[in-house]
């Protein structure tokens, strides 16, 4: 039962990925796109791995998708078909992703389809969400203090540098009124 | 491990949270200062930078170094940090006049308090990248270091290439760090821990890299992402571009300060925990490095833009810094001391080359032919043009002549002659491209008298220079001579 529902929703993921990438009209491919993540989210769940599921809700569907469809919206308007692709860059697609495929489907082999885990992931499969948090905050050898307190530094760098951008022009259009209103003054 | 708030601890976290403070207080400077916001906010990010300096040079550190939550401190770990503080430093020095109007032709950057946190937010973040001792630490501080880039480099106002190349940069940067964590993932898988002490032991095992699939990607993966932020072909294309659209400054930052931590983190991974490894794979990092040089020069001997000519020339320079990593097993501290003192080196002639750049920028378009007749308009200037130029070649006595012995005999412990014969062919090659800008430097100036005419676009008034220019080039070129004389003088004051 598990196995043919992990076959089944493969393969609606499968599906979905299909037409993600052939679809000619934006928003349905990204609609797609969207099934294909929340494929991985009950892939996720169905592990146990409710932390990783949570994230990928999260982070995609809540962060990614919004900015794409955003995206999308701003940058067609109206139009949201796609010319059809060129043969070549058809071709030139398959390469491109024959090549992670193949690098994926060769270690795969290589390693008998089996993952070999070693350690501390040996001893707990997938972590819980508490085990992950004590873990985060632990100030010890193996917890994750420096790496948690600089995430919050790397988020504020990120706002910065956001606003920065966002209100270079207004700020600079008004220094540069004044000085050239002097430069005419001088004369 | 350290308890918090030990001698050792403090001594060894106060210069990165002293950093860290300082970016904070930065920030906050232009709320405080309301005339004359940009000179305030770089004196209070000179002076926290100074103390920062004094910090790492003065605290006193256990010989074992310190560790603590995955973050560790020791004696090369304090280089490094301090070569990214001068980087840091030079850097706001250059950047001070392009604050004011008519210091550039690309028009002046506004809003001081966050070009100078960005900064310093890239440079704390350097500081976390060399004194990691797991993978997750490593991957923010590397985050870290180059998020503030991208905006940074978009940050020239009303420039359109500024903005064009921030969004390259990003998206570049964004697809190099996908693929550092895809890598640091399948290191994961391999190690059951993002320790580098358990990666150490999985990378040890024999047979090592052949007989693990997954230990072979993620390092693959990174070596490849880690390129990226190095501009090593074939991963360099975004560099030309890049150095182009951003604010001069920031352009100097990322040949230096940039660069530096690009080669400290490929230093603390494979002269650390993935040393073996890099053993393995010595071949392509030989193929890299002749790649980067061969793409470096031949690009370098084609542009008539400066900026490019410098990106060009700085992928030509990672070529050479590649050349470290392609030891064998005991050369690690050999390689890493050649390459710690390149970067200073690199970093002294790149600043005076952006030195003379900046004041030629103010008035001509920042061109090869724009120094033209630089000799005559300010003879000092075109001298220290001179000094680092002949740096950069490596021409003896100056610092660049031992920065590249030292890189070319770590090769050579390895037997690697061919690639040292390579690393000569691309040095005699730098010879014609470097010598270009000296040769229009120097040219004579057909001026208008002689041909009643006018010559050219070019202004030819004298360049005046400021006490503190005068300063700084002075200092610059002592740098240049006096490294590459008096090496050991660096071992003394490394040593306290």
């Amino acid at each position: 039962m598990r196995d043919v529902l992990f076959y089944l929703l493969c393969a609606v993921m499968l599906g979905f990925a299909v037409i993600a990438v052939t679809s000619r009209n934006l928003f349905r491919a990204v609609l797609a796109f969207a099934g294909v993540i929340l494929g991985t989210v009950i892939l996720f769940f169905a592990l146990g791995a409710e932390m990783t599921a949570l994230a990928q809700i999260l982070v995609y569907i809540g962060g990614v998708m919004i900015f794409v469809l955003y995206a999308v919206f701003l940058t067609s308007g109206e139009e949201v078909g796609m010319p059809k692709p060129s043969v070549a860059k058809i071709i030139f697609a398959l390469i491109v992703a024959a090549i992670p495929l193949s690098l994926i489907a060769g270690l795969a082999l290589r390693a008998g389809c089996t993952f070999p885990v070693a350690g501390e992931a040996l001893q707990s499969p997938i972590a819980s969400l508490e085990s992950i948090g004590l873990r985060l905050l632990n100030p010890g050898a193996d917890g994750f203090l420096v790496p948690f307190e600089l995430i919050s530094v790397l988020l504020l760098a990120a706002m910065v540098g956001a606003i920065a951008i966002a209100t270079r022009e207004k700020e600079a259009e008004t220094a540069d009124g004044i000085l050239t209103e002097k430069q005419e003054d001088a004369s | 491990m350290s308890t918090p708030f030990s001698t050792p601890f403090l001594s060894a976290f106060l210069p990165d949270l002293a950093l860290l403070v300082l970016a904070l207080v930065v920030l906050t400077t232009e709320i405080v200062f309301r005339k004359h916001q940009a000179r305030w906010t770089a004196r209070v990010a000179v002076a926290g930078l100074a103390a920062v300096l004094i910090l790492l040079a003065a605290l006193p550190l256990p010989s074992g170094g310190v560790a603590y939550a995955g973050y560790q401190v020791t004696r090369s770990v304090v280089v490094w940090k301090q070569l990214f503080a001068l980087a840091t430093l030079a850097t706001i020095l250059l950047s001070r006049s392009y604050f004011r109007n008519g210091h550039s032709l690309r028009g002046a950057l506004a809003n001081p308090g966050a070009f100078y946190g960005l900064l310093l937010f890239s440079t704390t973040g350097m500081f976390a990248l060399v004194s990691a001792r797991d993978l997750l630490t490593f991957y923010i501080g590397l985050e870290l270091a180059t998020l503030p880039l991208y905006a940074l480099t978009a940050l020239q106002p009303r420039n359109a290439g500024s903005i064009e190349a921030g969004s390259k940069y990003m998206l570049m940067g964004a697809f190099a760090s996908a693929l550092s964590l895809f890598g640091i993932s399948f290191l994961y898988g391999a190690a059951g821990s993002l320790g580098f002490d358990a990666l150490a032991k999985v990378a040890s095992a024999q047979p090592s890299l052949s007989a693990q699939p997954f230990l072979l990607a993620g390092v693959l993966m990174l070596l490849g992402s880690l390129g990226f932020k190095l501009a090593m072909v074939p991963f360099q294309m975004w560099a030309p571009d890049v150095y182009e659209g951003a604010p001069t400054a920031v352009t100097a930052f990322l040949s230096t300060g940039s660069k530096a931590a690009a080669v400290a983190a490929t230093t603390t991974l494979f002269l650390g925990p993935l040393n073996l490894p890099r053993i393995d794979l010595g071949a392509i990092f030989a193929l890299a490095a002749v790649l980067s040089l061969l793409a470096g020069t031949l690009g370098a001997m084609r542009q008539s833009n400066l900026r490019r000519f410098i990106a060009y020339s700085s992928i030509a320079q990672a070529g050479y810094m590649l050349m470290a990593f392609t030891g064998g097993e005991g050369s690690e501290a050999a390689a890493r001391i050649a390459l710690q003192y390149n970067l200073l080196v690199y970093g002294t002639a790149s600043f005076a080359l952006f030195f003379v750049v900046s004041l030629v920028g103010r008035s001509a378009p920042e061109t090869i032919p724009s120094l033209r007749g630089l000799s005559a308009r300010s003879p000092a200037l075109a001298a220290l043009l001179a000094l680092s130029l002949f740096s950069l070649i490596g021409i003896p006595p100056l610092a660049g002549f031992l920065g590249k012995f030292l890189l070319f005999a770590v090769a050579a412990r390895n037997g690697h002659y061919t690639l040292i014969f390579i690393g000569a062919l691309a040095v005699a090659l730098s010879f014609y491209y470097y010598m270009r800008l000296l040769k229009e430097a120097y040219q004579p100036v057909q001026t208008a008298e002689n041909r009643g005419a006018p010559a050219s676009a070019v202004p030819l008034s004298p360049i005046r220079l400021s006490l503190a220019g005068k300063c700084a080039a002075a200092l610059l070129a002592i740098l240049l001579v006096v490294l590459g004389t008096c090496p050991g003088m660096l071992n003394f004051i490394a040593s306290r």
